[in-house]
């Protein structure tokens, strides 16, 4: 029914909810003001407010291209429950929810929604809390440091990774050609949870020393530490778990496991 | 000798020694040309070989152009080889080696320059390229090789026609070392290896290293055969077959193996304390307890890990530190209480 009346690629991101609950005792009014950000789609908005809402108990207040609807009795779960078909239909809403105290409802009415169109005009706190559960997400930054001496090895692995594609994750991806580089960089010093992936063998600073001194960090549980190395004794394997290495990964490898076990990493991280 | 004659002598000698070094600095400039040529193709090759062999883009493929371009593709593909195993990832990288190098590397083979051979061996075993095994074949059966040419020979056909490998290894049997005999049955398939211990091959050096990629690999089948050998004649062939029971397990009962438990010899009481963590502590105990006291730091150590393969080893651990009087059998006890010392067995 929606969809009817709001296809979604012309309103997408396009208006904004309030809700505002009035308490008055115990009368509960919820108040949800939808501001489109452009006019001409209020006609179609009204259509939607009609046939979301009950037909009983319902307000309409149109000023300064605000729609306001007074859902009389409400509790705040009903309105929840509104928005969220709202929501789920069009995920990219952005709403804010606030709460003000009134003694009466007849006399304060006008109060309300000038604090209300106030509101909209300049959304910002304490008025406006947004809920949590509609908030929009913020990306989750990541980083991942392949830290390998042979060039082509260290392209081919840069290359395959910045093919992995997390939802609402952003990967900084660096190369290096050494420990040392690595080490002397800031690349790894942000909080960021961090990938490293790093050759046993280099030429100055190995990848257990690396590591060892990784895990000396205070903040080295960000850290997830593959080791790269051609040697399987299980001498090496220990050393590797000893010094900290979340992985022991012998070459040759098998390319796209490896990068299946990043992506689950970055899934999980984020 | 006159002084005229000196200073002839001299001036020839220094104008002898004028025109090599010229020579060798005309040579190392063009060399060091050449390779920075080779480095500017590789880079500027970089995305378009990876959209190729990696990504399987059909329309990236790379046709090199001059000999530069050759090895610049010759190199990246040899990198891809060492990192990566994806077997269609490789597979892509055989057939384009095939294609491309398969006319250099035969007319390499036949070249007088023995390092220019030996480059080209290497290249087609790193790329498997059998359609240049019979050319492989005939350098073997014809030349007279360095023994690294040989030893890359034998490899590739150790590689890409097993059957035939070890007629072209009797050959040369006598010349190859042991370490260069394991280096050349590695390159056999795990079926192969399997092949050579199940027939018992009579030729003990080639069944010895068949046995050590066993226990490299730690391939687990064959027990039968494998138990087969202990009765072989050759001590070093029971020894690596022990080895690899120590990997696999046994049926057979502990005390067959005695005589390692009382050898004179560290390396076999060793081994005895090893293959002790696959039976129960009431068969092994009293012999641990012994060789934790060894006079060899080794079966020492050795033993003191095998017991933690035990799920009571805590409490073994600290009753023998009670009544242990031997302080170097303490000593290890307590590093591996104290994780000094870190056993690989799992609880």
């Amino acid at each position: 029914m929606l969809q009817k009346i709001l296809p979604k690629s012309s309103l997408l991101n396009t208006f904004a909810f309030v809700q505002m609950q009035v308490n008055r005792g115990k009368m509960r009014t919820t108040f949800v003001g939808v501001k489109p950000l452009e006019a001409t789609q209020l006609p179609e908005i009204e259509q939607m407010l009609l046939q979301t809402y009950r037909a009983n108990n319902v307000y309409f207040r149109l000023a300064d291209n605000v729609l306001g609807v007074f859902l009389y009795e409400t509790t705040e779960k009903e309105a929840h429950f509104y928005l969220n078909r709202l929501l789920q239909e069009y995920p990219e809403l952005q709403w804010y929810a606030g709460v003000c105290e009134i003694n009466s409802l007849e006399g304060d009415t006008e109060e309300i929604i000038t604090e209300i169109l106030q509101l909209l005009k300049n959304p910002e706190p304490p008025y406006i809390r947004t809920s949590e559960r509609f908030k929009k997400r913020p990306r989750i930054q990541q980083k991942i440091s392949i830290v390998e001496a042979n060039e082509v090895a260290r392209n081919m692995l840069k290359t395959a990774i910045e093919a992995i594609t997390v939802e609402g994750t952003d990967i900084d991806i660096q190369t290096f050609e050494d420990g040392e580089a690595f080490m002397s960089s800031e690349f790894y010093l942000s909080d960021h949870p961090h990938i490293v992936l790093i050759n046993m063998q280099l030429p100055r600073k190995n990848g257990l020393q690396v590591t060892s001194e990784l895990r000396d960090l205070p903040n080295d549980r960000k850290f997830t530490i593959f080791l790269i190395s051609r040697l399987l004794s299980a001498e090496d394997q220990i050393a590797a778990y000893e010094a900290g290495a979340d992985a022991y990964i012998v070459r040759p490898f098998h390319l796209a496991v490896l990068c299946a076990r990043i992506k689950q990493k970055l899934k999980r991280r984020g | 000798m006159s002084i005229m004659t000196l200073t002839y002598v001299v001036l020839i000698a220094f104008v002898f020694l004028l025109i090599l070094s010229s020579y060798m600095m005309i040579d190392a400039y063009q060399y060091k040309k050449k390779l920075s040529r080779v480095a500017h193709y590789i880079d500027a090759y970089k995305a378009q070989s990876y959209n190729y062999f990696i990504n399987a883009d059909a329309t990236q493929k790379i046709e090199p152009q001059n000999i530069e371009q050759k090895q610049a593709v010759e190199h990246m593909i040899e990198n891809y080889i060492a990192f990566v195993k994806d077997d269609v990832i490789l597979n892509r990288i055989y057939r384009y080696a095939e294609e491309q190098f398969e006319a250099d590397y035969q007319k390499l083979l036949k070249s007088r320059s023995k390092p220019k051979r030996i480059n080209v061996l290497t290249h087609i075993f790193n790329f498997k390229m059998t359609s240049l095994l019979p050319d492989v074949k005939q350098l073997l059966t014809t030349r007279s090789l360095t023994r690294h040419e040989r030893v890359e020979g034998l490899k590739i056909i150790a590689s890409l026609d097993e059957p035939a490998a070890y007629g072209f290894y009797e050959m040369y049997r006598h010349e190859l070392h042991d370490g260069e005999i394991d280096t050349i049955v590695s390159c056999m398939s795990d079926d192969f290896i399997y092949r050579i211990v199940g027939e018992g091959h009579d030729d003990d050096a080639w069944l010895l290293a068949a046995l050590k990629s066993m226990e490299r690999r730690q391939l687990v089948e064959g027990k039968q055969s494998i138990n087969r050998l202990l009765e072989h004649p050759n001590r070093t062939i029971q020894l690596q077959v022990i080895k690899i029971l120590t990997i696999i397990g046994t049926m057979k009962p502990l005390s067959d193996f005695e005589s390692l438990f009382s050898s004179e010899v560290p390396e076999e009481r060793k081994l005895f304390a090893q293959l002790a963590s696959h039976y129960p502590i009431k068969e092994t105990y009293s012999y641990l307890f012994k060789l934790v006291q060894d006079r060899s730091f080794e079966v020492r150590t050795q033993a003191v890990k095998s017991l933690t393969y035990y799920a009571n080893h805590q409490e073994i651990f600290r009753y023998m530190l009670r009544v242990l009087k031997d302080n170097y059998a303490k000593d290890t006890i307590e590093a591996y209480m104290t994780g000094e010392l870190v056993s690989d067995a799992v609880h």
